[in-house]
């Protein structure tokens, strides 16, 4: 599985990398997770504002 | 699915939320406070990262309301005075002054002779001697000045305070933000010295101090309407579903999303149409920029006058070093956009943009800085959920209610407006729902 940003949601409030405890997650302007960096810990769901913004493939 | 009663459950743990959940509780209420999220505070909340707390939006935060909310509900109100209300910056240099605008003008206006005609203006209107038009600040302002220099002052109050550019912002809704401002003295911000989740904290043991429930990663699936009155809500969490019982709704969530958990069907169309009326502010950037030793020095939000954009930036480790792991310091920008910025290509245009301003007005910014996080606020994320649209926190629907930056009221906004839609609310229920 990985963290699939959804480009009409996300706003880039930065909360997601914020949170990261990997740093896996750059967000200027829109959120990009590094997929080799991320472990699916799912942390970054957890403080993401909008409903539906990052989603998990494969799960 | 589990079932529970209580009083009053509080959709929404923003700033508006939490206020309204301390003061029940303080009443003797039995509330539950319900939050989607894994943190406390909403858009005035702060995350640590690598020793720096970042804010999740608001960057300082004025007395009045807010301030009286922690008193009232026991809640330590930690923060910090800034030593300069307004700096001004203009061609390198900057102008620190209690009493900004006038000074302001006096230093960058070319057309004195306008600038002296909207102060006298200004002055009338507050006092009553010249009528509110229904027209646009920027019309306003028009009539009396082109100066450009003079028009970006007003814009950047406008775009910094208000949160809407002067060409959207309508005249009246400025004179009320000023008269408030004037009246609630909150001239002056102050920072929450360990970051804005210091605050959040100390409402929070307040909150569960006075015997009331917190709930955080607890998403509200339905607001429960029976007839013509709200009786509950549906959540979901990670122990399964739960059906919450109340005497009183209260939704922190904005008055979109409390009609989308209702059902349109349940509201009269004139609420509906008031509530299609709402839009939030235009977009904003914030950066955090880290660095070894203070990229400026005075303590106070400056504004860039000559920058292309309303920019504006300020150093809170100055004053709280707590918000930076020991040594570090902290230097926060912010650009207001205009309306039109949607895509997100144009968004990183405009952040490429908030860079090179930063190179410009501060000068060791490339040398000595590093940019620690780049945040946006738009749509769903606002600075306001509300940017000039007034609405009652009262619904159509008996029994639910709406605080936060979503029902305005005009004059007041962000964590002000949050604290003082939530006292209206949480003392309309305490006289037993009746006006």
């Amino acid at each position: 599985m990985s963290i699939k940003v959804i480009e009409g949601l996300c706003v880039g409030c930065g909360q997601c990398e914020l949170s990261c405890p990997e740093d896996a997650i750059r967000a200027w302007g829109i959120a990009e997770v590094d997929d080799e960096a991320c472990t699916e810990c799912l942390v970054c769901q957890g403080f993401c504002p909008i409903s539906g913004a990052l989603e998990v493939e494969g799960a | 699915m589990h079932k529970k009663e209580y009083d009053v459950v509080i959709i929404g743990a923003g700033i508006g939320g939490m206020c309204a959940a301390a003061r029940l509780a303080m009443n003797g209420y039995k509330i539950l406070m319900v939050e989607r999220l894994s943190f406390l505070g909403g858009r005035c909340s702060s995350i640590e990262t690598d020793g720096y707390q970042i804010s999740t939006g608001v960057a300082m935060v004025p007395e009045g309301s807010l301030e009286q909310t922690f008193r009232e509900v026991g809640a330590e109100f930690d923060v910090k005075d800034i030593d300069h209300n307004a700096i001004y910056s203009i061609k390198g240099k900057y102008f620190c002054t209690e009493r900004g605008l006038r000074t302001a003008l006096k230093e960058f206006a070319e057309d004195q002779d306008g600038a002296g005609k909207i102060m006298d203006a200004i002055g009338l209107t507050l006092k009553g001697e010249l009528p509110v038009e229904d027209i646009t600040f920027k019309e306003w302002l028009s009539g009396y000045t082109e100066d450009e220099n003079i028009l970006t002052i007003f814009q950047d109050f406008s775009v910094f305070v208000v949160g809407e550019c002067i060409e959207e912002l309508p005249t009246y809704e400025y004179f009320n933000t000023l008269k408030a401002i004037i009246k609630n003295k909150t001239t002056s911000f102050k920072y929450p010295p360990n970051g804005n989740i210091g605050l959040i904290n100390a409402l929070a043991v307040a909150i569960e101090k006075h015997g009331g429930e917190i709930w955080k990663d607890a998403e509200t699936k339905k607001i429960i309407a029976t007839g013509n009155k709200a009786t509950g809500i549906v959540v979901e969490k990670n122990d399964g579903e739960w059906e919450i019982s109340a005497r009183f709704v209260i939704s922190n969530t904005g008055p979109k999303k409390t009609v989308d958990l209702t059902g349109k069907e349940y509201f009269d169309d004139d609420y509906l149409k008031e509530v299609d009326l709402i839009k939030p502010t235009p977009p904003c950037i914030e950066a955090h920029i880290v660095s070894d030793e203070p990229l400026f020095d005075l303590d106070g939000v400056v504004q860039c006058l000559d920058a292309p954009k309303p920019f504006m930036f300020w150093a809170p480790t100055l004053k709280c070093t707590g918000v930076a792991p020991p040594g570090k310091h902290l230097l926060v920008s912010y650009t207001g956009l205009p309306e039109d910025v949607s895509s997100n290509a144009e968004l990183k245009k405009e952040i490429d943009l908030h860079m090179e301003t930063l190179k410009q007005m501060i000068p060791d910014f490339e040398k000595k800085g590093t940019v620690k996080s780049v945040q946006c606020f738009r749509g769903e994320w606002p600075l306001y959920r509300s940017s000039s649209h007034l609405l009652d926190q009262k619904t159509t629907i008996e029994n639910l209610y709406n605080v936060g930056d979503g029902v305005k009221i005009s004059g007041l906004f962000g964590t002000q407006l949050c604290a003082e839609t939530a006292r209206i609310v949480a003392e309309e229920i305490m006289r037993g729902g009746k006006e």
